[in-house]
Formats: structure tokens, C-alpha cells, sequence
């Protein structure tokens, strides 16, 4: 798991700044609908009980202004022990795509797996994730590099159409340099021809 | 257009060529390791130049152990350049060792030209001298000597005599001094650049990052290597300078970088990135520090390589559907498509006379080296059997070129001469990919 620790002050900072109203918004969109209401309360929630209860109580009628008051509240100490959390939950929740042959197309398969990344992803907005593309061996080393940039590119662009906002994600390719599976089986081949996701703190 | 297959190189010498040995006296099958493919001497041994290289003798107060190596690394140089049929008294040849100076004795089984070699003791050191004489008599065509050579530098300056003889007695420059920079693995997860001579020997490792680092590139005067590297964590472009020092393209980074390539002549850099939305190619002027986009087009187009003109750049594509090699002019404008033979064709590289380009194909499955003629449109396949083979590099001579296979299981640097023949395995024991042979040194 790679954690880059030498942003996480001062870009958790930023990202408490921009997240929790951003995670409010889409909170009170997707409470309108139906179905996904409780799971995407709770980070609101929690955030909620840090001012005096009378405050909350006032603040729950308007949005807008409860969203404002809580930044002031925003304790970037236990906010890291909660990430660190999220991320090992991420790693664990978030799956692989995989991909046909010379191809960045996403199959069926793989847009119902993005549809249950972005919806996990949008619940977590403080976490960064790099999305890594990745090749069988059978391409050359240098198409290989840029198919697998594309592959990225093509989880990326997907997720933003779910959601996801563009600045938490990073695109990055590793070509076939690095192969999930060694071998030289149509199995491996198929399980290399990938987009992994890690989540990073900001 | 149609492809040809060129003569297959075999394991085995074929019963032709083992025909022609016999028939000309002056041929002697290249000598070959037991994985080496080699041995396979084409129609055009018949115009080779007859040459005798008897073994060196250690004189008193040297040591057999050099003039071995000595015999051993000028009958490789000089019958890898592919322009003589040595002669050796191991050969058909059999000379006296006390005639190994006599070019009569050499006239008489064929030679045309006979190379001696002295080896001396010296206060300090050996003399290494060189003589090449033609075997019907008259002055020496070359006559070189060395004084004070320390034993470790005597093959460094073997090579340095193939290339003398090579450039005495055909006009061309030889390629024994040159070298080849590629990658290889250390550990589970790195990629290092490495550099060797062109025969596989002097290993040395040249980077030492713990990450993936590929595809390094020379600079027209050898005094550089660009290459990939995901140092800054994204893949990045770095400059290797002979010196050890390392400088990087785009600090800032950010964006994913590859396949760098010099310019010819001037001091500029063609490389892919996909700052833009997706790969395109772009040109770095180093004395500028300027950047020109080349390519607008929504496919990927990469693996720039500059003609030696400096006038035209050949690039991947896959703006058709497949990849293809293109050709484009230096400033982007006037792109034409040149493959169109098979779906996936990668990794062009253009020959040091312009007159041709290198790239890989695949071809039923497997990457096979395909020489595409420019003038006559003809493509050659000149790659078969087993394996993959990639990234075909020409070097500096024209004749030969140099690439990765994993034709053995593991991924090894091979050499090969641009008609197919002799096929030679340099690196062993390596995983190794993306060669690149360095110009002609000075």
C-alpha cells in the first residue's frame, strides 16, 4: 500500500475545506432519491455532533449554513486515524478492471464494477486515489506504456461520469512492467490487462 | 507490398552452407556457441574477404592467458563485421605454428591477407602491435603498435584494432568499439539501465534507482543516454550524462512520458506524453528548453524515432484501429502511413543510411523484426521461431542491428545481421530488455 505522507497535512487541510460541503451537496442529492439514503448520511453525521447539540438542531433546517459553521469545527487529528481506516476498507472494497485485448473498451462487467467503486469513492471523499493501468506481455514495451495510459484514462473518465471528482484522482501507467500474475498462460494475460485502484491520503 | 522470409537462421550450419564451406577454401564456419545461431553462411560469403588470423603466441614474459584473449576477441570482432571468412590453422587451415607469420604459407590455402599480432613484455605493461599484409607480398596496408597497455585494457584495445583493420581493408568503419545501453532486473519490481560492449562483455550497471527504468536512448555523440524512468514516481524522462550526472526533462512531472530519442544533429529530444488529454509526440529543444507539440490526434500516437536526415520522424499510431508505423516530417506536418501489412506493428527505427526502417510485427501470434525498404516499398522479415522478438535497434555500421527476444524463456539482448543471418545471444543469466547500440566512438 503506498501512503504518501508528505501532503497529508497540509492537503488534508484542503481537502477537509473542499470535501465537506462537496459531501453535503451530494449527500442531500442523493437523499432525494431513492435507496442509497443511510450509508451516505454518516459522514455528515459524525461531523455533525462536533458543534453543541442546540447549534445542530438549528443548523439541521438549512444546509448551506450548517455546511459553513462545521469547518471551523474540523479536527484534522482524528480525521487521519478515520482515513487510514477508510483506505484499508478502500483496498479491500475497490476492484480491479479488467480489460479485452489491445484495448481500453470497458466491458459490461467492468462498468458495473466502476459503478460500485464510484459509489464507494463518492462516500469517501477525503482519500485520493490513483487509478494504474496495466498491460499483458504481449504488447511491445512502448505501446504497452501508452495502452495502459489509456486504459487509465478510460477508468478515470468513466468515474467522473459517476461522480467522482476529477481532482482526487490521479492517472498513472505502468505498461507491462508490472504484471499482477506471472506466466505466460491466456489466464495471466487476462488477469494483467488491468486498471487497480490505491487509495492514497491527500 | 508484400513481405518476404529471409533465409531462416538455424541452430545447425545448413547443408548449404556446409557446401559452400567446402567449396570455398577460404571459409571457415563461424565458430559458435552451443545456443548461439550462427554458422549459416549466405551467398554473399563468396565475396567476403579472405583474411588469416593465426593465434597470437605469447612471447616470454607474457601470459598465455592474454594472447587467448587476444586471439579470441579480434576473430570475434572481426567476423562478426561480416566482411571477412577467416582463416585459422584450427580451421581448414593447417598451418604450422612456426609458419603463423609466413603469408606465403596463408597464400597457399587461400588467404588473401594475413593479420599478425605481436605481444611483448615491456618494463611497465606489454606492446600490442598489429600488422595486416597482403598475403601476395608488398608493404603492410596497417601497421599500428600500443606500448605500456596494463593486461585488463588489452581488450579494450583489440576492439580498437578490428576497427582499424576493418576500416584498412573495406573503407568502412568498424563497430567493435561501440556499445550497447539496455535494461535489466535486479530485484522483483526494478528495472535498472545497463551498459555492455557490443559482443556482451563488460556488463556494467549504470543506474541505481529501485524503480522501473526503460528504454534508454543514445545521443548522436555517445556522450549521452535519455531514457524513461519512474524515479519521480510517474514515468519521466531523465538524461544520463558519460560523467554520472542525471538530469531530468520535466521537474514538475505529473504527466506520463515515454520513449524518448535523440535528434540527429541537433540538440533536441522527440518523445510521447499524454499531458494532453492522450499520447501525442512532442519535441524538446535542451538548448531552449523549449517544447512543439507534433501530433493532434485523438489515438495514441508514441515511439518517435528521428531519420538521420533529421528532415522526417517515423512514429507508432493507432489513429486506424491497430498500430501502425507512420512517417511524419520533423515539424508534424505531412503524415503518411507506412505498414500495411498485419494488425500490430510497433517500435520503428530507421537505418543510419535513412534507406530503410526496422520495426516489429506481429505476426501469427508472435513479434517477429520486419525491415521495411523505402525506396522499393519490399518489406523482409528477417526474425522466426520461437519467441517473441522486440525493439529492433540498427547499429552504427547499418549491417546489424540488435533486440530483446525471449526466444530462450527469458527475455535476452540478441544481435543480428539485417539479412537474417547469425543471430547471436549476448546477454545470459539476465532478464533484459530494450537495447539501444551506441553510435560510432571517436
Amino acid at each position: 500500500m503506498r501512503l504518501t505522507t508528505r501532503w497529508l497535512i497540509p492537503l488534508l487541510f484542503v481537502m477537509a475545506i473542499l470535501a465537506s460541503p462537496g459531501c453535503k451537496t451530494t449527500g442531500g442529492k442523493i437523499n432525494s432519491g431513492p435507496g442509497t439514503n443511510p450509508p451516505v448520511e454518516e459522514p455528515a453525521a459524525q461531523v455533525a455532533t462536533e458543534p453543541s447539540a442546540q447549534e445542530a438542531s438549528e443548523e439541521t433546517l438549512n444546509g448551506e449554513a450548517f455546511g459553513e459553521r462545521e469547518l471551523v469545527a474540523e479536527d484534522l487529528g482524528e480525521e487521519v486515524a478515520t482515513t487510514a481506516d477508510e483506505i484499508a476498507e478502500g483496498m479491500r472494497v475497490l476492484d480491479t478492471v479488467y480489460f479485452p485485448l489491445d484495448s481500453p473498451e470497458l466491458s459490461a462487467e467492468a462498468l458495473r464494477t466502476l459503478e460500485a467503486n464510484a459509489r464507494w469513492l463518492v462516500l469517501h471523499p477525503a482519500l485520493r486515489v490513483v487509478i494504474e493501468g496495466h498491460c499483458d506481455e504481449r504488447g511491445t514495451t512502448e505501446y504497452n506504456m501508452d495502452l495502459g495510459a489509456k486504459r487509465a484514462r478510460s477508468v478515470r473518465d468513466h468515474l467522473a461520469r459517476l461522480g467522482v471528482l476529477m481532482d482526487r484522482v490521479e492517472v498513472i501507467t505502468y505498461g507491462e512492467e508490472r504484471p499482477a500474475e506471472l506466466g505466460h498462460s491466456e489466464q495471466a494475460w487476462s488477469r494483467n490487462r488491468r486498471a487497480e485502484f490505491v487509495l492514497e491520503t491527500p | 507490398m508484400s513481405r518476404s522470409q529471409s533465409l531462416r537462421a538455424t541452430a545447425r550450419p545448413s547443408l548449404l552452407a556446409v557446401m559452400l564451406a567446402m567449396m570455398l577454401p577460404g571459409a571457415v564456419l563461424a565458430q559458435s556457441e552451443p545456443d548461439e545461431l550462427t554458422g549459416v553462411i549466405s551467398a554473399s560469403a563468396a565475396t567476403k574477404i579472405s583474411l588469416a588470423v593465426p593465434p597470437v603466441v605469447a612471447n616470454p614474459g607474457t601470459r598465455a592467458a592474454d594472447a587467448a584473449e587476444l586471439t579470441q576477441v579480434l576473430r570475434g570482432d572481426l567476423s562478426f563485421s561480416g566482411w571477412f571468412a577467416l582463416l585459422t590453422p584450427e580451421g581448414e587451415a593447417r598451418i604450422p605454428e612456426g609458419k603463423y607469420a609466413d603469408a606465403t604459407a596463408w597464400r597457399s590455402v587461400g588467404a588473401s591477407y594475413l593479420l599478425t599480432v605481436g605481444l611483448r613484455p615491456k618494463k611497465d605493461g606489454v606492446i600490442f602491435e598489429v600488422r595486416v599484409v597482403e598475403t601476395g607480398g608488398g608493404e603492410a596496408l596497417l601497421h599500428k603498435k600500443w606500448g605500456g597497455v596494463l593486461p585488463k585494457d588489452l581488450r579494450r584495445l583489440a576492439h580498437a584494432a578490428s576497427d582499424k583493420i576493418v576500416l584498412a581493408l573495406t573503407g568502412n568503419p568498424g563497430i567493435a568499439q561501440t556499445r550497447i545501453a539496455f535494461v535489466s532486473r535486479r530485484a522483483e519490481r526494478d528495472k535498472e539501465v545497463f551498459l555492455m560492449d557490443y559482443d556482451g562483455a563488460r556488463v556494467r550497471r549504470l543506474t541505481n534507482t529501485g524503480t522501473i527504468n526503460l528504454a534508454p536512448a543514445w545521443s548522436p555523440d555517445g556522450r549521452r543516454l535519455t531514457f524513461l524512468s519512474y524515479l519521480a514516481r510517474k514515468p519521466s524522462i531523465y538524461l544520463l550524462s558519460d560523467d554520472g550526472d542525471v538530469t531530468t526533462l520535466h521537474p514538475a512531472g505529473g504527466e506520463l512520458n515515454s520513449a524518448p530519442d535523440f535528434a540527429p544533429g541537433a540538440d533536441q529530444l522527440v518523445f510521447s506524453s499524454d499531458r494532453d488529454g492522450n499520447s501525442e509526440i512532442y519535441l524538446y529543444d535542451l538548448s531552449r528548453n523549449s517544447e512543439t507539440r507534433l501530433t493532434r490526434h485523438p489515438g495514441i500516437d508514441t515511439a518517435p524515432c528521428w531519420a538521420p536526415s533529421g528532415r522526417e520522424i517515423a512514429f507508432t499510431s493507432d489513429r486506424s484501429g491497430t498500430p501502425q508505423i507512420y512517417i511524419m516530417s520533423a515539424d508534424g506536418s505531412s503524415v503518411r502511413r507506412l505498414s500495411w501489412e498485419g494488425r500490430y506493428n510497433e517500435s520503428a527505427a530507421w537505418s543510419p543510411d535513412g534507406g530503410r526502417l526496422a520495426f516489429v510485427s506481429r505476426i501469427k501470434g508472435r513479434f517477429e523484426i520486419v525491415i521495411h525498404d523505402l525506396s522499393s516499398g519490399e518489406e523482409k522479415i528477417i526474425t522466426s521461431g520461437r519467441g517473441n522478438k522486440e525493439n529492433p535497434r540498427w547499429a552504427p555500421d547499418g549491417r546489424h542491428l540488435v533486440f530483446a527476444s525471449n526466444q530462450s524463456g527469458m527475455y535476452s539482448i540478441y544481435t543480428i545481421r539485417d539479412d537474417g543471418t547469425q543471430q547471436r545471444r549476448l546477454t545470459r543469466g539476465m532478464p533484459s530488455w530494450t537495447p539501444d547500440w551506441s553510435p560510432l566512438s571517436r
